[in-house]
């Protein structure tokens, strides 16, 4: 190995390459030519100076520079990045809500992301719960872009991508209810991923959990209560004949989004939950009947009681009061017989059943 | 989508069942489905081709795997309207999924609606902005699924239009050539023409589109389409037509190509297409053969190196033939055109307008007129005149402008306009102060000329032009010379009289005007009379008579010649004719028997007799031989008495008036398809003897070179009588003489021939006692004092060092030091 500072010193005795057709240098002359060689760096070594509203990470990089990052084709780099923007929004967590608009796009994208490492997975999950730290008004306006990410990731073909998927829905779920609420998709898409032969096992953590938090962002039953008001507006004259505050009447719902314009129409009907939609709950019972029969015959050891009673008394609740089962031909016949299989296990189980029958109470009673 | 998802979860339901009855008391075992399936497929679960091709091959039974690859699909479309720019990577994912669907799509119909909406969709919608590569794959996506009828043609067709607006090369190359390809199909595979019908209707409402883009690429398409003859009607020729007045210069410029083609002004000769074909599939091998047989071989370098070799002759064959369709002249689509008066003159007022093309563009219209008028012998009459002004040698591309000139001109223009014309071109080309060249092309133009409509032609220019024969410059004498020899066989009297050559008996046929609108009036057909008189005899009896009929014919103008033949050419030219004379009648029976063949097979009898007559034919023909030399021997004895031969040759009777037995011919009867058959015959021998004529006609003294002029305008002649009649480039542009080549442009020469053949020089020899071994193996048979001073140098290798300091040494030496 030659250092550089030998190299310099044996210059002078440098054997010289003798080459046919170059003639020699004489030795008597000086060689008088002066190279001069500098590099100008424009902005790369620039010192970069911590503010208040533009803070670094461990590494010296800002948030723009991280998220540029996550786009970085090299999964270190990505892997990285990851750490920097938890870093930061950790030690400052009033950023996340500034910086949304940036940091969803870059960050939602790489559910799908096959590339990673399983705990790098861990990682990018975990940036996606200190994103979802973000206030209800300020990730409204982000949530569609999230939940269109996560909701392809959830039809991805590879096994882990969908796994944490699964863990982001069910985060997004159990933050934003009252968002995930008026995402058309998410309904039929997380139905079409219980439905299919890839989703996670029944006994796996998670996947109970998130069907919990997706029903209870949708069961409305308890708090439904419809209030008819009459009004009548006449445009011609733009005045409003009836007892309503018009400004109450618009700022109702505290959470609702900024971008959701309440619609005057004949009948309120601002959310429409699956709930009371005869053919969406058949589909979900349909889905659920073998996760329930599952947990009933398989968990011996009672670990998911409470939450298979929970599944089974939110359909059958769901069943019972549903207010539009006029639109679907013998409705209730239906989703008694897509649960024929819970009450099978119901009736074969082995152990503890008494809380089991009793949510169940109206598919083992009623008779079709 | 969850109504379609219900029988999946069905299944997924009863997989369940039986999972659970089975391991029922086992909490630990991971749920059933799951772990089931992916057994099934842990090859494919990654990998969408592997998935793909199992998919296929039990398309129901899988639907739940194509399913959950809709989704993915669905739902990146659904992100895709949310956020059109996307990460590469994300794109590919879709690119795959895209691909996979598209290649399963034709099992599940419902789904295949769907994709093919949602990608429709997408493109109308964000086609500009969307990435190149995934635009690409999603068309490709939809022509695979057009392909299986699995969507409307026409829809694509014209989201295809649409798209060709965004700027994308690539995209809009495939298109074109999907388009096409499609053409192909519907045209060939399917012969429906009413889908052609369709998409021709649709392609000509596209050429009038506003965006120039879309209406160029309907172009394209209509050329394109007409030159495969998926659509060679009146109606494309046409529509093309009409986009000679696009207001886009490019649109314009197309659609004139169209109509020239680029190849027919150097003249040379294009063979039709199904020769080509034809050829190529008899010699070489197709590409996929030659790679096949190298497949099978054991690898060497030499092999490997043909069959790089091969590849590019291939490609490059396939490459000429793709651009031999476009160098045609379109003849037929100029032919097509429903009015070409008004066409020509509107172009011709485009060109008059006070508006500035660019000079290229201008020659097109230019060349267009001329072709339009030349072919439909249209009067145009200021177009001459507009021509007067390019008529300089100076001027850029004059020889083009020359031959557009003489392209235009057709027997129809009153002959002061075509003089003016020669005029201002012999005035500004052939002068003593011009260059011989431009004198020569000057001449050569004038020649052209004057054969298109040769009653422009008067004494006085004529004979001025024909003291060029004696310039110094070759090119020039030669020019003045061929066209001394057009006017000795087209008007012999305006020359002067020592140009005239010697003096001809008129032949009066042939002619088709007597002077300028005067033209001759047949009343027969010409030819017809070599054809028997009565037609109400048999019918085979009719078609023997009448092959000796055109013997005795052809005979007939042989003696004609005969008769103002020299006494020493006689000999050989005499026996020629014989031979003719036989072969023609050979052929003639030939084509009896082949007609009697057809015609009654089944009796072997009558064969018989027609056999026995033929041998009687024959010797009829050796008699007529006989009478003929007869007749030659009283030729050379009296050549002024030629009308004595008729009493010799009894067969020669008919001999009264060939023009009354034509007139009669084609007056009493119906000729057939044969009859005209055997009158071409005669007419193309016919010819053949006038060029004799023409020679004989020099006199003694002619020279090799005019032989060449004479045998050149022979086949210029027929030339113009096969094909479309117009003057060549190469006409225009002929110099006797050929240029010295400089060294660039013979090696080019030479380069250009040796990619052509598999050269030997430079490499081994293929056989021989050496093929086959090592240069070492060689050396071992060689004489040791071949190789003698090789072993020595092998063996007296100096190290590196040693050859530094000798180096070192010589070098010291050469700048004056002492070495050390």
């Amino acid at each position: 190995m030659v250092t550089k500072k030998k190299a310099r010193k044996n210059e002078d005795f440098k054997k010289v390459k003798l080459k046919v057709g170059k003639k020699l240098k004489k030795t008597t002359t000086t060689d008088t030519t002066i190279k001069a060689k500098r590099v100008v760096l424009a902005t790369q070594l620039e010192e970069k100076v911590e503010t208040d509203a533009n803070p670094l990470s461990f590494r010296g990089l800002t948030l723009e520079e991280l998220c540029k990052q996550m786009g970085h084709f090299n999964a270190k780099v990505k892997m990285n990045a990851i750490h920097g923007l938890k870093q930061i929004l950790t030690s400052r967590p009033d950023l996340v809500n500034v910086h949304l608009r940036l940091l969803v796009p870059c960050v939602a994208v790489h559910v799908s992301d096959a590339s990673f490492e399983p705990p790098t997975r861990q990682n990018l999950l975990n940036l996606y719960k200190i994103l979802c730290t973000a206030s209800v008004p300020a990730m409204s306006a982000h949530i569609t872009l999230f939940l269109a990410h996560v909701l392809r990731a959830l039809t991805n073909i590879v096994t882990e991508v969908r796994h944490l998927a699964l863990s982001t829905l069910s985060i997004l779920l159990d933050r934003y209810p009252s968002l995930c609420r008026n995402h058309a998709d998410l309904f039929p898409c997380f139905i079409n991923y219980l439905g299919s032969s890839k989703r996670l096992p029944w006994n796996k953590p998670g996947l109970i959990d998130t069907i919990l938090n997706f029903i209870n962002v949708y069961d409305m039953n308890r708090e439904r209560k419809v209030e008819a008001t009459i009004a009548e507006i006449s445009f011609e004259s733009g005045k409003m004949i009836g007892n309503i505050n018009t400004k109450t009447f618009f700022t109702q719902n505290h959470d609702a989004s900024p971008f959701d314009f309440a619609v005057v129409s004949s009948s309120k009907s601002h959310a429409v939950s699956p709930f009371e939609l005869p053919d969406a709950l058949l589909n979900l019972a349909a889905v659920l009947a073998p996760i329930i029969s599952n947990i009933v015959l398989e968990d011996i050891g009672g670990l998911f009681m409470v939450q298979g009673v929970k599944l089974i008394e939110s359909i059958v609740k769901g069943a019972e009061n549903q207010p539009n089962d006029f639109l679907m031909k013998n409705f209730k016949k239906q989703v008694y017989d897509s649960m024929a299989t819970v009450r099978i296990a119901i009736s074969k189980r082995q152990g503890k059943s008494d809380r089991f029958k009793s949510a169940a109470s109206w598919l083992l009673s009623s008779d079709f | 989508m969850g109504k379609s998802m219900k029988p999946a979860a069905g299944k997924a339901d009863n997989n369940h069942n039986k999972k659970g009855k089975k391991g029922g008391a086992k909490n630990a075992i991971p749920e059933g489905a799951n772990s089931g399936k992916a057994s099934r497929f842990t090859m494919s679960e990654r990998n969408l081709g592997l998935m793909q091709e199992i998919i296929r091959k039990d398309p129901e039974s899988y639907k739940e795997e194509f399913l959950e690859q809709f989704n993915y699909f669905v739902q990146t479309m659904k992100l895709l309207h949310l956020q059109p720019e996307q990460s590469r990577q994300e794109m590919q994912s879709l690119m795959d999924s895209v691909l996979f669907l598209s290649g399963l799509a034709k099992h599940y119909p419902k789904e295949a609606k769907q994709f093919s909406d949602s990608l429709f969709e997408l493109l109308r919608e964000q086609g500009a902005g969307l990435d190149a590569d995934v635009r690409m794959s999603f068309c490709k996506a939809l022509v695979l699924l057009r392909n299986q009828d699995m969507l409307d043609p026409i829809v694509l067709l014209e989201t295809f239009f649409e798209l060709v607006k965004v700027e994308d090369k690539a995209l809009r190359k495939f298109v074109l050539a999907s388009i096409s390809a499609h053409l192909k199909r519907v045209y060939h595979k399917k012969k429906d023409v009413k889908m052609l019908g369709k998409i021709q209707n649709l392609c000509f409402s596209k050429m009038k589109d506003s965006r120039s883009i879309v209406a160029r690429a309907a172009q394209l398409v209509c050329i394109d389409a007409f030159r495969r003859k998926f659509w060679k009607d009146a109606r494309t020729a046409n529509v093309i037509a009409e986009a000679c007045f696009h207001k886009v210069p490019k649109i314009q410029v197309t659609s004139m190509k169209f109509f020239l083609g680029s190849q027919n002004d150097n003249g040379e000769e294009e063979d039709d297409d199904s020769a080509i074909d034809s050829d190529a599939e008899d010699n070489t091998k197709t590409l996929k053969e030659v790679i096949t047989s190298f497949r099978n071989v054991k690898k060497t370098r030499k092999r490997a190196k043909n069959v790089e070799r091969a590849k590019k002759m291939i490609s490059k064959k396939k490459k000429a033939k793709k651009e031999g369709r476009s160098k045609e002249c379109n003849l037929m689509a100029i032919q097509s055109l429903y009015d070409p008066q008004e066409f020509t003159d509107k172009l011709f007022g485009q060109l008059e307008s006070k508006k500035v093309d660019k000079f290229e563009v201008r020659l097109f219209k230019i060349a267009l007129c001329a072709r339009i008028i030349g072919i439909h012998r249209l009067h145009t009459l200021s177009f001459y005149s507009y021509l007067h002004r390019f008529l300089q040698p100076k001027q850029r591309d004059v020889t083009k402008i020359l031959l557009y000139a003489a392209q235009a001109c057709h027997e129809m223009i009153p002959p002061d306009t075509v003089e003016q014309l020669i005029r201002v071109i012999a005035n500004n080309f052939v002068t003593d102060r011009n260059s011989p060249e431009a004198m020569t092309v000057g001449i050569n133009a004038i020649r052209e000329i004057l054969s298109n409509c040769p009653f422009a032609a008067t004494e006085e220019l004529l004979r001025d032009l024909s003291e060029y024969k004696t310039y110094k410059n070759k090119n020039v004498s030669m020019a003045a010379r061929s066209l001394i020899t057009l006017f000795r066989a087209v008007n012999p009297k305006l020359l002067a009289r020592k140009d005239r050559g010697r003096p001809q008996e008129k032949d009066e046929e042939e002619k088709e005007y007597n002077g300028f609108a005067r033209p001759k009036v047949h009343d027969f057909v010409s030819g017809a009379e070599i054809l028997d008189e009565d037609a109400d005899g048999q019918e085979q009896g009719h078609l023997e008579e009448d092959g000796e009929e055109s013997d005795i014919d052809v005979s007939d103008v042989d003696t004609d010649e005969v008769d103002t033949d020299d006494e020493e050419e006689d000999g050989a030219p005499a026996a020629k004719k014989r031979r003719v004379e036989e072969e023609a009648a050979s052929d003639s029976e030939e084509e009896e028997e082949d007609v009697e063949d057809e015609e009654d097979v089944d009796d072997e009898e009558e064969e018989d007799v027609d056999d026995e007559e033929d041998v009687e034919i024959e010797d009829e023909e050796g008699e007529e031989v006989d009478d003929e030399e007869e007749e030659e021997e009283d030729s050379e004895e009296a050549v002024t008495a030629p009308e004595e031969a008729p009493e010799d040759a009894p067969e020669d009777a008919p001999e009264e008036d060939p023009k009354k037995k034509a007139t009669k011919n084609s007056m009493d009867r119906i000729l057939t398809q044969e009859d005209f058959k055997n009158i071409r015959a005669y007419q193309l021998k016919k010819q053949l003897i006038g060029e004799k004529r023409l020679k004989k006609q020099m006199g003694k003294g002619r020279s090799n070179a005019d032989e060449r002029i004479v045998e050149e305008m022979t086949e210029k002649l027929e030339l113009k009588r096969s094909s479309d009649g117009l003057a060549r480039l190469s006409d225009i542009e002929h110099f006797y003489k050929k240029k010295r080549q400089t060294k660039e442009e013979r090696m080019a020469d030479i380069k250009e021939g040796r990619a052509d053949e598999d050269y030997k020089f430079g490499r081994p020899k293929k056989n021989g006692p050496h093929v086959g071994r090592t240069n070492e193996q060689n050396s071992k048979k060689k004489v040791f004092a071949m190789v003698k001073n090789k072993v020595r140098g092998r063996n007296r290798q100096r190290s590196f060092r040693d050859q530094q300091k000798s180096l070192r040494n010589y070098l010291m030496r050469q700048s004056g030091r002492k070495p050390q």
